[in-house]
């Protein structure tokens, strides 16, 4: 207990320094579902870790009211130090309320979503009427819809647009954004995977590159609709308003994704045999000392 | 959006007339309109699929013109203008990017445009569609760069 719960705590920090190399090595076609499956486990480590946490000093506290003050605890809750399960309660508390926030906006934007999926238009495409070049996928509850702005097809030919589409359809076919939600919770859960998200994020865009060029069978088309809208984006005289707090503006991306289209197909990855052993070790020494961290505190808990 | 059981019930009815309607071609009568909804398994009677048609013509989300003793019905623009409008909202919605979609391209950093142009050029892109920063319908005047 005394050292076995902080494992994965600390775990969690080396699980958020590999993430990016992971995100690097890993095949693009399937690469952010295994990150997202690593965050994951290292989300619900964090989270359980913390409640055990919370659990001993929950217990603890009820000694206060014993003749012999908290030291009457037995030894076993006095090896971890008071302050220190206090502050696991805290993050514990403050992880559990973020958590519900994010997740009632999801809900609000999924519900959303989902009727706008359900609206009686033809096809799957709406065009927007608007001057910023701009795509995007909306995943909703049962299915998707593709919103493409005039300003856009202004500036793609007729195969850059079908690129495009291809793209898009590729989020909705590969179910991106529940992925991209579960980032979301994790790194919320989480501090140390606050870069999850992004990382999520750029994995799919680049899954969903290599699966449009696929389908068009023209990796430089692609390549092409990309930098032309991105130029356009920089150029437009009105800049597409940059909500607050979103880190994707940041990271940009495109340059990468276009030199990864226009240096031909990747061979058929493989994840590196010793980063998997690595990252496999890792997680399962996590969850392990989890298991071994519950089994002490439950004993503990329950004399 | 108000939205009772009974709105609800004759909003799936409009829905699926209005997919009918989407699919097809040319402009559709009353008849026609309930053969296709026969097909996807919506069995109607002709005075409902009649009654739904003038309700949506009513919302104007569906145009009509004579058809011999009848009138035939193509969708308006209407629905994908109430798409527009609803992406447009989920688009500026709240602070954050909606976690819901996924954007084509986020952005580029200034300094990346130089690297933009070069891998656009090996792309294969036309440099004439690139040089002009001014798109089209702006003022060619006010070209300060």
């Amino acid at each position: 207990m005394r050292f076995m719960v902080w494992l994965p705590l600390f775990g969690n920090a080396l699980v958020a320094a590999g993430l990016p190399v992971l995100a690097r090595r890993l095949p693009h076609r399937r690469g952010y579902a295994v990150l997202t499956a690593v965050g994951g486990v290292g989300a619900a480590c964090w989270l359980w870790c913390l409640g055990l946490l919370a659990a001993v000093f929950a217990d603890r506290i009820g000694y206060l009211t014993s003749r012999g003050g908290l030291a009457a605890a037995p030894a076993g809750l006095r090896a971890v130090p008071v302050i220190l399960t206090a502050a696991a309660a805290a993050a514990l508390l403050a992880a559990v309320v973020r958590l519900a926030v994010l997740g009632a906006r999801h809900a609000r934007e999924l519900l959303r979503a989902e009727r706008l999926c359900r609206l009686p238009v033809a096809g799957d495409v709406i065009d927007l009427p608007d001057a910023v070049p701009r795509a995007c996928a909306v995943g909703g509850l049962t299915g998707g819809r593709i919103a493409i702005s005039s300003g856009l097809r202004r500036c793609l030919s007729a195969d850059e647009q079908a690129a495009v589409l291809a793209h898009e359809r590729a989020h909705l076919a590969g179910g991106h954004h529940w992925y991209r939600m579960a980032a979301a919770w994790f790194g919320t859960v989480c501090p140390p995977l606050y870069r999850l998200p992004e990382l999520i994020e750029q994995s799919c865009e680049r899954a969903a590159d290599e699966a449009a060029a696929a389908a068009i069978g023209d990796r430089r088309t692609l390549a092409r609709a990309l930098g032309k809208v991105a130029l356009a984006v920089a150029r437009a005289p009105r800049p597409a308003p940059v909500p607050e707090g979103g880190p994707a503006f940041l990271h940009g991306g495109v340059p990468e994704r276009m030199a990864a289209l226009l240096d031909g197909p990747p061979p058929p990855a493989r994840a590196p045999r010793l980063l998997a052993a690595v990252g496999v070790a890792v997680v399962a020494a996590m969850t392990v000392a989890a298991v071994h961290a519950s089994a002490d505190c439950f004993a503990l808990l329950r004399r | 959006m108000t939205g009772g059981p009974h709105r609800r019930e004759a909003g799936q009815l409009e829905n699926a007339v209005l997919a009918v309607l989407w699919e097809a071609a040319v402009a559709l009568t009353p008849t026609q309109t309930q053969r296709g909804l026969h097909d996807q398994g919506f069995d109607l009677a002709y005075t409902s699929v009649a009654t739904t048609l003038t309700r949506l013509h009513t919302k104007g989300l569906v145009e009509r013109s004579p058809a011999g003793r009848t009138y035939a019905y193509t969708p308006s623009g209407r629905a994908a203008e109430e798409a527009a409008a609803r992406m447009r909202s989920l688009l500026g919605s709240g602070q954050a990017r909606a976690v819901v979609l996924s954007h084509f391209v986020d952005g580029l950093d200034p300094d990346d445009e130089a690297t933009l142009l070069e891998l656009l050029s090996r792309a294969g892109a036309d440099p004439a569609d690139l040089s002009d920063p001014a798109p089209p319908g702006s003022d060619a005047g006010s070209d300060t760069a």
